[in-house]
């Protein structure tokens, strides 16, 4: 049975007040504590325990700078003292349907001009008190229909779901108003400019309206949450994907998030507990003839978040480390931003040799650019353990470059040689690339990473780079980092040959 | 993707609802796409003309504004050749407290009150500034030739 509005009074008891005493011009502080707006004089809360510090984050991701506030960097809101709005109009609700069986004295005197004035025009249905006809006894049913429609947030215009108040007194289902917060910083009913993207982080309910919203519509509420949780359970598209750059499995990337669309993706990542998200590379401005238009991003590198730095105007710094690669299989969009479901990339053993060696003649040849299978392709034969059926003895794979017969320790070493070279002071900004950008050099007992380190480090084409992703061989892409090392020593020594003007 | 709940709400509500002079009908093979008709106001030079508008949703609506362009040509200097419309609240002022009812509303009130010293089609703000009552009487032709059902 929907509780009588002598039930829910008790919600709406000034803490400070004597006991029974409703809320005279409430106040909503930032802890989500409200009370009489008589009580507010200081910059901290009235009510006596309230810890209006900032709480530590339960994220020890995140941190933000500047440091969260706390009230006394916040002070308009308390000096303010403006009315809560919602909660006002609750209270008049339930006087006006309390009036038939319980006339209660009117605590608000004349107040009533003021709670008007803020009120936004979707809540002016807010009845008037029976006075006219004392005789209509009042139907419950119209109490619960004018109480759920008051717990309506303005945004989701669905019933408000971990509701937060505005410094100017407004609420909104918390959510809903952190996204808001990524396009503007005014409030979406009043357009009072807010104090500052971190006065929201981690902002506490407002408490009296949680608690009849729990009272009231307990079941409602609580299948608010568990839709938003099945939402996210269930999604069959369930990885987001960040269209930035390249990254690599191991490669530390920084990644600097401001677009709201992506803030409210990183807000997203951050609710799970071991946040991730991949990254594709935005596809290339021409497309390639004969490769759609998205060639070269279907793949890309799953990111786990290590730290979070938010700026006060909530963009964010995202420091994130490369864990593997994927493909993406199937894509939509979720409020602007890409989702999709992926499809995890691991390397076979190399030292399966006998059959790497058989695809030898056909593997990705890195030094023709535009060779069709290094592409992403369903067909590429890397992936597959099945023997073939044809030997590799055509003529071209004797007289092929010799890289095609090195072994792993042999491109190792090419590598290594072309580093020291680097080293050595031919380019120094590369070097600088290496020791700041990419992390440590991993060992050569780990040539899968060094694959994708040495790729990353060479200056040249990230969509060339972007062709080691699909490839599941750690021989094979060092093979192809080769191939590219080799290009880049002739275009050297060409470029020395000739001085050009 | 699945259309958010508040979009299905909003449309439930133009249809069951409708402000007076407005309607708007979703496109059945995309909820994001109304059709919409706004009668001209009375008192306005587009008195008796119906306005035929595209309203689209974007993918972040409610957290970006909708996208409106007229389809019927319109002589008013808020409006362009094109069909767009210069209101600040389809641009700058948006809030997602707004909504489709709002937006429609707002447009219509553009139609009784335009505005020259903000225009969009600067020709039609000339004349409207210079001679505004030859600029309504264009408006008013133009809705009968255009706008009339």
């Amino acid at each position: 049975m929907f509780p009588s509005p002598r039930d829910l009074f008790p919600i709406f008891h000034c803490p400070l007040c004597p006991p029974d005493a409703v809320l005279a011009a409430p106040t909503t502080l930032r802890c989500g504590h409200t009370v009489c707006a008589v009580h507010v004089r200081a910059t901290h809360c009235p009510i006596p325990g309230c810890s209006t510090q900032q709480q530590s984050s339960t994220h020890n991701t995140i941190a933000f700078f500047p440091a969260p506030p706390n009230t006394q960097s916040h002070p308009p809101d308390i000096t303010h003292r403006a009315l809560d709005v919602r909660v006002n109009s609750i209270i008049h609700i339930l006087h006006a349907a309390n009036t038939h069986d319980c006339p209660f004295p009117d605590p608000f005197g004349n107040s009533d001009g003021d709670s008007d004035a803020d009120d936004p025009p979707s809540r002016h249905t807010t009845p008037q008190r029976h006075n006219a006809d004392p005789t209509s006894p009042p139907d419950p049913h119209d109490f619960e229909k004018t109480l759920s429609t008051e717990l309506t947030c303005e945004i989701c215009f669905m019933l408000l779901y971990q509701p937060v108040t505005t410094p100017c007194q407004h609420t909104f289902c918390s959510k809903c108003l952190q996204r808001s917060l990524d396009h503007s910083m005014l409030c979406p009913l009043c357009r009072q400019e807010f104090p500052g993207f971190a006065y929201f982080q981690e902002h506490p309910h407002n408490k009296v309206i949680l608690s009849l919203l729990l009272e009231a519509f307990p079941d409602a509420y609580s299948a608010r949450g568990d839709a938003m949780e099945r939402e996210v359970r269930d999604a069959r598209l369930d990885t987001s994907i960040f269209i930035c750059q390249l990254s690599f499995p191991g490669m530390p990337t920084l990644l600097h998030f401001f677009e709201p669309r992506y803030r409210l993706m990183l807000r997203r990542c951050l609710e799970k507990p071991c946040p991730t998200f991949g990254m594709i590379m935005p596809p290339r401005a021409a497309p390639i003839p004969g490769h759609g238009p998205n060639a070269g991003s279907e793949f890309g590198t799953m990111l786990e978040i290590r730290s979070v730095q938010m700026l006060a105007d909530g963009r964010s710094m995202v420091e994130t480390r490369g864990t593997h690669r994927f493909r993406l299989l199937e894509q939509d969009s979720l409020d602007g931003y890409l989702i999709g479901r992926v499809e995890k990339i691991d390397d076979y053993d190399d030292d399966l040799a006998e059959w790497a060696a058989q695809d030898d003649d056909r593997a990705p040849s890195s030094s023709n650019t535009t060779h069709v299978d290094i592409r992403p392709s369903p067909q590429i034969s890397l992936t597959r353990i099945t023997p073939r059926v044809s030997p590799p003895s055509s003529p071209a794979s004797t007289t092929g470059t010799p890289q095609h017969l090195l072994s792993i320790p042999t491109l190792l070493e090419i590598c290594h040689t072309f580093l020291d070279q680097l080293r050595a002071g031919t380019a120094p900004w590369v070097v600088q690339r290496l020791n700041y950008t990419y992390g440590p050099q991993p060992p050569d007992t780990d040539p899968g990473a060094f694959s994708f380190w040495m790729g990353m480090v060479l200056p040249i084409d990230e969509h060339e780079k972007a062709k080691l992703l699909p490839v599941k061989s750690a021989r094979l892409r060092l093979r192809m980092v080769v191939g590219w090392i080799e290009q880049l020593n002739s275009n050297w020594w060409f470029t020395s040959g000739c001085t050009v003007v | 993707m699945a259309l958010p709940k508040r979009i299905i709400k909003e449309t439930e509500r133009l249809v069951a609802d409708p402000a007076p002079g407005i309607t708007a009908a979703p496109h059945e093979d995309n909820l994001r796409y109304f059709d919409v008709t706004i009668q001209g106001p009375d008192g306005s030079p587009f008195q008796n003309g119906v306005f035929h508008l595209e309203l689209f949703l974007p993918e972040e609506y409610p957290m970006s504004p909708p996208k409106v362009r007229f389809l019927t040509k319109i002589y008013h200097p808020n409006i362009d050749k094109l069909g767009r419309i210069c209101l600040d609240i389809l641009k700058d002022k948006w809030s997602p407290a707004l909504q489709i009812r709002t937006v429609l509303l707002s447009i219509q009130a553009l139609l009784s009150a335009p505005n020259p010293d903000d225009p969009l089609a600067t020709d039609v703000a000339k004349h409207y500034k210079e001679n505004e009552k030859d600029a309504q009487r264009v408006s008013r032709e133009w809705t009968e030739k255009y706008a009339s059902q």
